[in-house]
């Protein structure tokens, strides 16, 4: 090998990136789309339907477990956001040797109790991001080592550049290959902080499974004991054992409250915590969207009378630092306008790391004469890696919208549909020859994506209407992200048709 | 074993060797080494010491990635690296006394 840096670097650059590619970009495509997480989960729970929340929810929401939930040790009631109209209370009932919990998800305006088709929504990729599926069998592992990876990709890419800057302003267009290097070059530059941030904030936040070697050696339960050393809750609730009655008009609190969140719908969660004891306490908690913290500021008040009670003090350094990372991986503080650009960065890291992958595969075969079997895996693994998977996506939608609404394991079913999908492409792109495998795969899922707006709209109309009625902008905004979708697909396999003709 | 692997091929394994196993033990020795430098060099309570060494620790492991490919040879890099564990090690068992 050359010990010259910068050629050490652009090898180092070419094989870390080969090795985990495919990996890199399902992990970024699917974490890309968890921005939106709560969005996707409300257009594939479209029961919930589209009617604004009226104001009425949390004094409602508490008469009816006032009812429902008599005698229980806690009771929760998760709001419904300008994101995502899902209102859902849950109880827990003591009971031996195994509490029971019940939940209940209400319509937001006549508050009785619906039935949401079985799904896990946008959460599906969340989960997929960094478990892989595999979430047993170390997938969380192979989603650290990928983090590991594009930080080497990351570095060894900078000093790739000969010329950093003139590079960022030369497109050449004459030469397709060029054309994608000059792109690759591009939108590296502009993703450097946001792919930096990303993948840092990622190895942070496991470092109790990827670096326990310290902790485990300085405390005797590991990661647990030293969590509880830095982190600060709210003091453990204690029994009085004396029966009493939970506060259920919630005005009172809510004027505590507005003092200090001022801001509008400050609170995303209410729980009661033994309501039906006389110690028992009421915790709000905030949204997210006032602090770059992944931490969740809560408020305590008693439930018997409502006057405010101790709260919890602020964390250690430490354990703030690897919360700040924590929360601007989940970004969960983004505005919509935020939360689109942050958006727009994920999908031009997914363009990087699918550009680099063709680049690899057309720089080489550009080169050699005779193709060794390398070459034929790789270009077969781009096609499923890249287009088999955007597939796999609209193959989830699908079995979210078609399959009969009381099937058992229904939520298990999507994932399998989606996961079959990806093995279908896989196949597909092994028994075609690889140009025609490229065009075809892009048609199918060019024509699946624009189709899907139409198939829900068949299947009932009433959600689209609604959605258009009372202007849900969520609902509406999925859609028109299909059809966007679609229509790149279609235009990206017109002009490599025309380029192949 | 010479004669079936080239010396490139050694060299290669070698250096992947280092960036992985050897990087990740070197990461290891620093979550270990660096407590004691955190509480003594800036007063930081025992926990803080171990939560920030074990959060640093991947800077240490992300330049031992990079120097096990850019040093002159495999070699060299492995002794690197096996001399900085060593030294951390030290800082570690020093703090423990």
């Amino acid at each position: 090998m050359k010990p010259d840096f910068r050629k050490t670097m652009i090898w180092l650059h070419t094989y870390s990136g080969l090795v985990l590619g495919w990996l890199l970009l399902a992990i970024f495509v699917t974490g890309t789309l968890s921005y939106f997480n709560h969005e996707i989960s409300q257009w594939m729970k479209p029961e919930l339907g589209s009617k604004p929340v009226s104001s009425m929810a949390i004094n409602q929401s508490l008469q009816r477990l006032n009812t429902d939930a008599s005698g229980a040790i806690n009771w929760r009631i998760n709001l419904a956001t300008s994101r995502n109209n899902h209102l859902k209370l849950s109880w827990t009932m003591a009971n031996k040797p195994k509490n029971i919990r019940h939940s209940q998800t209400l319509d937001s305006q006549s508050f009785q109790p619906i039935e949401v088709r079985d799904t896990q929504g946008g959460n599906f990729f969340r989960t997929f991001h960094y478990t892989l599926q595999l979430r047993d069998y170390g997938g969380r592992y192979f989603a650290g080592i990928a983090a590991m990876m594009m930080l080497v990709g990351i570095f060894s890419g900078i000093f790739t550049h000969r010329r950093f800057f003139r590079d960022f302003f030369t497109v050449r267009l004459n030469n397709v290959l060029k054309t994608l290097t000059d792109l690759h070059a591009v939108v590296g530059i502009i993703t450097i902080p946001f792919c930096f941030i990303l993948s840092v904030s990622a190895l942070f936040i496991y470092i109790s499974m990827y670096m326990p070697w310290s902790m485990d050696h300085h405390y005797d339960k590991g990661s647990r004991e030293l969590n509880a050393l830095v982190s600060t809750s709210l003091p453990a609730l204690i029994p009085a054992n004396i029966a009493a009655k939970p506060i259920t008009d919630f005005t009172v609190i809510l004027a505590q409250v507005q003092q200090q969140w001022p801001e509008q719908n400050a609170i995303k969660r209410i729980s009661y915590e033994l309501p039906f004891d006389a110690n028992g306490r009421i915790v709000v908690s905030r949204h997210k969207s006032m602090s770059l913290s992944n931490k969740t500021q809560v408020l305590a008040f008693s439930s018997v009378d409502g006057h405010a009670l101790t709260g919890a003090e602020s964390e250690r350094t430490a354990r703030m630092l690897r919360r700040i990372f924590y929360g601007l991986h989940e970004a969960l503080f983004a505005s919509a306008g935020l939360r689109w650009l942050l958006f727009f960065m994920g999908s031009a890291s997914c363009l990087l790391i699918a550009s680099g992958m063709v680049m690899w595969l057309n720089k080489r075969l550009a080169k050699v004469k005779q193709r060794h079997l390398g070459h034929y895996l790789v270009e077969r693994l781009n096609i499923a890696g890249i287009i088999g998977l955007i597939l796999a996506i609209a193959g989830y939608f699908y079995a979210n919208r078609l399959l009969d609404f009381n099937l058992a394991q229904r939520a298990d079913a999507e994932i399998s549909v989606f996961l079959l999908t990806w093995l279908a492409a896989l196949t597909y792109s092994f028994i075609r020859p690889a140009q025609r495998a490229w065009l075809e795969l892009l048609l199918i899922t060019a024509i699946a994506y624009l189709l899907l707006p139409f198939v829900d709209f068949i299947l009932n109309p009433q959600w689209l209407l609604q959605a258009w009625q009372y202007n849900n902008w969520v609902y509406l905004g999925v859609d028109l992200a299909l059809l966007t979708t679609g229509s790149i697909s279609l235009i990206f396999y017109c002009w490599l048709r025309g380029r192949n003709n | 074993m010479l004669q079936l692997f080239s010396h490139y091929q050694l060299e290669i394994t070698a250096r992947c060797l280092a960036a992985t196993v050897g990087a990740y033990c070197f990461a290891i020795a620093s979550s270990l080494g660096m407590v004691p430098v955190f509480i003594n060099l800036f007063g930081s309570l025992q926990a803080d010491a171990v939560y920030f060494a074990t959060l640093y620790s991947y800077f240490f492991g992300f330049i031992a990635i990079i120097w096990s490919f850019c040093q002159r040879s495999a070699l060299l890099a492995w002794r690197d690296i096996v001399m900085a564990c060593v030294i951390l090690m030290a800082l570690h068992f020093w703090g423990t006394i």
